[in-house]
């Protein structure tokens, strides 16, 4: 059990550590109405100074020749929703690497998902110069899947099958060969780097229900194997040898978390370009209050890392008025506290 | 194991560092840079090809003793005139050439296929990009001035100082007004001024040009460029901006924090109320282009509903800030129907301007 904590040799008892169910029970719609109240404070909110009985009357009765209506629908909600579903699956696909690889530290990242993203779509800026976000979707999904099955195959081979250790080599691996690979295409080609360096940094800004519409599929089937495959995470957390004494079979739940994790952040990687830090916090918040059990981990970091994402989103829309501050920068500045916080937290304990 | 994966990785990125600079290294210009005097008056038919701007050719005047410039890193004197120049920023290099010199090397991330045209003519070499320049090639083609900019090379000043005196001038944050400055300022170093009169006289003549074509047509404006993923707003302080408003287009956006241009999305160009909207972007952009112009709101605003969205080539218009250049932009202006009004002649992101 303590191997979720961050120090996993300090014994946490775990039994005390574990709300009753009816709370969390209980907490899953109150964390569902911060989730929707954060999302309406971002429609509410931008530069156009739009009062509050327009931003409902552009929800419930849309008018397509009203200015203020378009912004509120076709610029503000692809923006919240965007933020919700990629916070939501980050946090998702982190806390199933967390389990997966029974590493505190691990976040999507770590299946190279980001390195493999980021170059594939360097890489198609260069040499066929694209330059729109729906195709710079296409390429990030597609580099960020191959790179994961990459890493997981190399940390598949020899004798043993995936252990964490060998995923968290071959990640660190490719991942360091991948984004040189990247830096050095922007360092030869200015042209490249002028053109990406806004994606690069992770932003749900302009994007809208079209793109969302293409990913949505794959963040379902994505999110609905992570629901599925609480119970077994769990198991599997406690190692691989006890997981396997309970008659799991070890291999499959592997390779489906791995296929979970790879529609999952391979969809936030398209739609916002790489984020970081939202699949490394939140799962630790989350089981700081919810414990150790995946089955109500999953849930509850849909619906934090959804909250957080769109609540970044929000402060770097504020602080830096009328210009932006891109939500990757964002979850970086206010997550790094957060985790140090908290590691500070149960080093005490 | 471990120092062997290491070198195993080394070695690939080598591998692979080798083979991309094998594809990206450019094709042309392998002329070595000979130590002939570089000074020299420009080849005629590049000088003819930009208007008619240069129209005297003076020949070089002797020293006519120090000559001590201020600039943004203090002040330095001159006891002969430089020679061997290395301009680190396009404006600086449209001035040389505007003054009858040319540079024996320039930064190089994509310059304007004008200035590349005249450079071409020249044994002028790149020294790396603008936000990079290579002060090993620097050092190589042993300058006897550096010009530099204050945004990109203050961080290298005294490195650049080490190679051979340095001035540095804001010109990429700077207004329309600042670049006729700097040119003056250039124009002292080389003892030039008699030229930069003239030349400063035969833009500021195109310009009354230009403004009379504007009369009567004064707009609110929205000006900026369209690239990467979204569209970076140049303000009222900016040089597209300062040198629109003096046509009378003014822009109402302020400069925020100290900075004439920065990113602002669609809703952010929906509360300036523009009249008119000028955008700026290269041919590679034509896909964002697309994109942002099927957007709803875009379409929903009065300046794209009256046809009054005019687009033009981003090098000429917003990298360039020389006075070879604005000839070239207030030709644009005036051709595109901005000037008097009219409705956008423009429906892409244009190709490069060559002459």
């Amino acid at each position: 059990m303590a191997t979720s904590s961050i120090l996993p040799n300090r014994q946490v008892p775990p039994a005390t550590r574990l709300p009753p169910r009816s709370l969390l029970v209980l907490g899953l719609p109150i964390c569902l109405g911060a989730l929707l109240l954060a999302m309406l404070t971002s429609i509410a909110f931008g530069a156009a100074e739009i009062n509050a009985t327009t931003v409902w009357q552009a929800i419930v009765n849309f008018n397509p020749e009203n200015t203020n209506h378009l912004i509120i629908q076709t610029l503000r909600m692809p923006r919240a929703v965007t933020a919700a579903l990629v916070g939501a699956a980050l946090a998702v696909a982190g806390a199933i690497m967390q389990g997966l690889t029974r590493n505190p530290l691990a976040d999507p990242g770590l299946l190279g998902i980001e390195a493999g993203a980021a170059f594939a779509v360097v890489g198609a800026v260069f040499l066929f110069q694209i330059n729109s976000l729906g195709t710079y979707a296409v390429f990030a999904f597609a580099g960020g899947g191959l790179t994961a099955i990459a890493v997981y195959g190399l940390g598949s081979a020899g004798h043993g099958g995936p252990t964490p250790l060998k995923l968290t080599l071959a990640g660190a691996a490719i991942s360091a060969l991948l984004s040189s690979l990247t830096t050095a295409i922007m360092l030869f080609n200015q042209r490249t780097l002028e053109e990406v360096r806004f994606w690069l940094v992770g932003s749900v800004a302009g994007r809208d229900f079209a793109l969302i519409g293409q990913a949505l599929p794959y963040l379902v089937i994505g999110l609905g194997l992570a629901l599925v495959l609480g119970r077994q995470i769990t198991t599997l957390n406690l190692g691989d040898d006890i997981a396997k004494g309970l008659g799991q079979s070890t291999v499959w739940i592997k390779t489906f978390s791995a296929i979970a994790v790879v529609l999952l952040a391979g969809v936030s990687v398209a739609l916002a370009g790489p984020i970081g830090f939202v699949g490394l916090v939140i799962p630790h918040v989350v089981r700081f209050f919810v414990g150790v059990d995946y089955r109500w981990i999953v849930p509850y970091s849909m619906l934090i890392g959804g909250t957080f994402l769109v609540l970044c989103d929000v402060i770097g829309r504020v602080v830096a008025r009328p210009s932006e501050l891109a939500v990757g920068v964002m979850t970086a500045l206010i997550g790094g506290p957060v985790f140090i916080a908290l590691v500070r937290w149960k080093v005490k304990r | 194991m471990h120092h062997l994966k290491r070198y195993y990785l080394l070695g690939l990125l080598l591998l692979a560092l080798v083979t991309l600079s094998a594809c990206i290294a450019p094709a042309a210009n392998p002329a070595p840079a000979t130590a002939d005097t570089t000074p020299t008056p420009v080849a005629a038919s590049a000088t003819e090809a930009l208007s008619t701007t240069v129209t005297t050719v003076t020949a070089p005047t002797p020293s006519t003793g120090p000559a001590t410039i201020q600039h943004e890193g203090g002040e330095t004197t001159f006891t002969t005139v430089p020679q061997r120049v290395i301009v680190l920023e396009y404006s600086f290099a449209d001035a040389l050439f505007a003054l009858d010199l040319q540079p024996i090397g320039y930064a190089d991330d994509g310059v304007p296929a004008y200035l590349l045209k005249l450079l071409k003519a020249t044994t002028a070499e790149p020294v790396g990009t603008r936000n990079e320049p290579n002060l090993e090639l620097i050092a190589r083609l042993k300058p006897d001035l550096i010009i530099a900019d204050t945004t990109r090379h203050t961080t290298i000043y005294a490195q650049l100082n080490q190679i051979a005196p340095t001035v540095i001038f804001d010109s990429y944050r700077g207004s329309y007004e600042t670049q006729i400055e700097i040119f003056e300022k250039m124009s002292q170093i080389f003892h030039k001024e008699a030229l930069a009169k003239q030349v400063i006289a035969d833009a500021r003549q195109a310009f009354t040009a230009a403004q009379k074509l504007a009369a009567g047509h004064e707009r609110n404006i929205s000006v900026g460029v369209l690239a990467g993923t979204g569209f970076t707003a140049h303000s009222n302080a900016s040089y597209m901006g300062t040198l629109l408003a003096g046509l009378g287009l003014p822009t109402a956006l302020e400069p925020l924090e100290g900075k004439s241009q920065f990113l602002v999305d669609l809703e952010g160009i929906v509360t300036l109320k523009p009249e008119a909207i000028v955008v700026t972007c290269s041919p590679e952009d034509r896909g964002l282009w697309g994109e942002w112009t099927s957007k709803p709101v875009w379409q929903q605003l009065d300046a794209v509903k009256n046809q009054r969205v005019y687009v033009f080539n981003r090098d000429l218009w917003s990298k360039s800030r020389g006075l070879l250049s604005l000839h070239l932009v207030l030709r644009d202006a005036e051709t595109s129907g901005l000037l008097a009004g009219e409705s956008s002649r423009s429906v892409t992101c244009p190709d490069a301007v060559e002459e």
